[in-house]
């Protein structure tokens, strides 16, 4: 059995033959195993964003299944979901729309640790202020950013605090949407050692999406393309990356921008 | 020929403890010129651009002169900077949420920029509206028009936004991280039309980006920022080739992770820049 099962899953949204309506993930199916690192790349608008939010329960497949751990996780009840949300940690797209406005730093970022649904799982870190201090030395954010508000970092500091967050109940499932896209090299290299340090410490489980394929190549093992909802193509991202199959793959690395000095 | 935008000894502060974020940075930009502003997470590279916008956060302190096109805007009262905004000057923000209204279509937005310049009929302006919004490769432009904000991905809020902030062909166009959300095909699409509305108008824009790469295609020049001080500016060659900080050695090195094999150790700045006062 796999970690995750996601079957034959579409989801539309708004109704057939209406102007608003998108078919935003079509047909898709994927396994993932404990332990495994699964990129997601692929157009803007492929449905990437729509489909991991599925797998968090956040939103609901059109039609076909999903099972995290055995269980199924789509279209339960929340209080049903104790598993799902114990194990798995979902990093947004957008920091600015996730981070509570009126909420410190500190606050957010230690949030996950006094959710009901976590606590009763045990192996949640119990000494707040310690595992604060710890998780944002991590992501390079010095320990008085805990004091502001999100409103009052910078765009990449902000991210950092939506990765901090994820992290701070050690997690078996980090699902990452676009999590390093907005930062600067020097710190997207750490905090992407730092992924690579807990999977190898951990055996986390990654699923991470980036319209980046040499971001994917460096941390996974393994990378699924979309394109149009549908999943173009998939297989070990060293294979992807040095001999795509389809055009689009191609496409992709082709128009990696490459350094023009002159 | 006197630059277009001149800042001198610029100086940010904010809240009650007046915490000084950029200590007196100073550049120019020439017309027609385009300048690559890189740097640190947090380094001061968003504020700076909110500065010359005057759209900073009302616990913001800035002293020092930004001139645009002659004209003094530190100390403008916003009445009278709002209506440079959009016309002679206009910004693609690292968020798109944060210049979209999350309670009216993206289309309406872009139009009522538009409109708030031109007077054109709503049927003119819609018309516009959807060919922005297909130059900068929204497949299906009608459908985004008439989609609220959340209904849309993230790489096709940041078109939308870029749409706006071209469609009134201003003088100055700021760019903050304008593609960070976009696959690199896109990319590709967006990057090319900023190229070609910069130089059909003769625009000057203000780059900002920490991808290295498209800084490198797009930019002439560049300023490197650390801590708030702009610690390097030159050309590109000068920056990517021959750098004298070793901030920007390290950031150069740093940039090019296809070079390093995969799951290896990444190298970071600190392995060639130690920030003084740090651990
Ligand atoms: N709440 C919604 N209502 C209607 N349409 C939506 C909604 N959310 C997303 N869509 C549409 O579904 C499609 C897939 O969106 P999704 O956010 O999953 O894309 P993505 O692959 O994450 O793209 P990006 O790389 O730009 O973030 C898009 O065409 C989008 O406009
Ligand atoms: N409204 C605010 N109140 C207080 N401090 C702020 C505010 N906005 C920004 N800062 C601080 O000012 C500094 C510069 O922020 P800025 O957003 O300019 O960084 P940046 O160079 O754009 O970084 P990034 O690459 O992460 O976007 C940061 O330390 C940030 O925490
Ligand atoms: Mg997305
Ligand atoms: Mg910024």
């Amino acid at each position: 059995m796999s970690l995750y099962e996601v079957d034959h899953v579409t989801r539309r949204y708004g109704r057939v033959g209406t102007s608003g309506s998108v078919l935003a993930v079509d047909d898709v199916s994927l396994a993932v195993e404990q332990g495994q690192r699964l990129g997601i790349v692929g157009e803007s608008g492929s449905g990437k964003s729509t489909l991991v939010r599925m797998m968090t329960a956040l939103d609901q497949p059109t039609s076909g299944v999903i099972r995290f751990d055995g269980d199924v996780v789509s279209h339960r009840a929340e209080r049903d979901l104790g598993g799902l949300r114990s194990s798995v940690q979902l990093v947004f797209q957008d920091p600015r729309s996730s981070l509570n406005p009126r909420m410190r730093v500190g606050d957010i970022v230690t949030e996950p640790l006094r959710s009901r649904l976590l606590r009763v799982s045990g192996h949640v870190p119990t000494d707040h202020r310690a595992r604060l201090a710890e998780v944002l030395e991590s992501v390079d954010l010095p320990l008085e950013v805990a004091d502001r508000f999100p409103h009052e970092l910078s765009g990449g500091q902000r991210q950092r605090v939506a990765i901090a967050r994820a992290l701070t109940p050690k997690p078996q499932v980090l699902i990452a949407d676009e999590p390093v896209s907005a930062l600067d090299v020097s710190v997207r290299a750490q905090v992407l050692n730092l992924v690579r340090d807990l999977v190898a410490a951990h055996g986390l489980t990654l699923i991470m999406v980036s319209h980046d394929l040499t971001v994917v190549r460096h941390v996974c093992d393994s990378v699924i393309v979309m394109r149009h909802g549908r999943i173009e193509e998939q297989g070990p991202s060293e294979q992807v990356y040095r001999d795509p199959q389809s055009a689009y793959t191609r496409e992709l690395l082709a128009s990696i921008p490459t350094f023009r000095v002159t | 020929m006197s630059p277009l935008l001149e800042v001198t000894d610029l100086r940010i502060l904010f809240g009650r403890s007046r915490r000084e974020v950029v200590h007196g940075v100073s550049f120019a930009l020439e017309p027609g010129q385009r300048l690559g502003l890189i740097g640190e997470s947090g380094s001061g590279k968003t504020v700076t651009a909110l500065a010359i916008m005057g759209l900073l956060a009302d616990n913001a302190y800035v002293s020092g002169s930004i001139r645009l096109a002659g004209r003094e805007l530190v100390g403008l009262r916003d009445r009278d900077l709002a209506p440079l905004r959009g016309d002679l000057m206009s910004m693609v923000f690292q968020e798109p949420m944060t210049a979209l209204d999350p309670t009216m279509p993206v289309g309406r937005q872009v139009a009522e920029v538009l409109l708030l310049h031109q007077n054109l009929g709503h049927g003119v302006a819609r018309g516009r509206v959807l060919e922005v919004l297909a130059e900068v490769g929204l497949e299906d432009p009608e459908r985004v028009a008439d989609a609220y904000p959340h209904a849309l991905s993230g790489g096709q809020r940041q078109r939308v936004v870029v749409a706006m902030a071209l469609i009134n062909r201003p003088d100055l166009v700021i760019c903050d991280e304008p593609t960070t959300a976009l696959d690199v095909t896109v990319q590709a699409t967006v990057l090319n039309l900023l190229d070609a509305e910069l130089d059909a108008v003769g625009a000057s824009c203000l780059f900002i980006s920490h991808d290295l790469a498209v800084v490198s295609q797009l930019c002439e020049r560049v300023l490197v920022m650390l801590d708030g001080d702009i610690v390097e500016q030159g050309t590109l060659a000068q920056i990517f080739n021959a750098p004298t900080h070793p901030y920007t050695r390290g950031l150069v090195a740093t940039a090019r992770l296809d070079a390093v094999a995969p799951g290896e150790r990444l190298p970071t700045v600190e392995d060639f820049y130690q920030h003084p006062g740090r651990p």
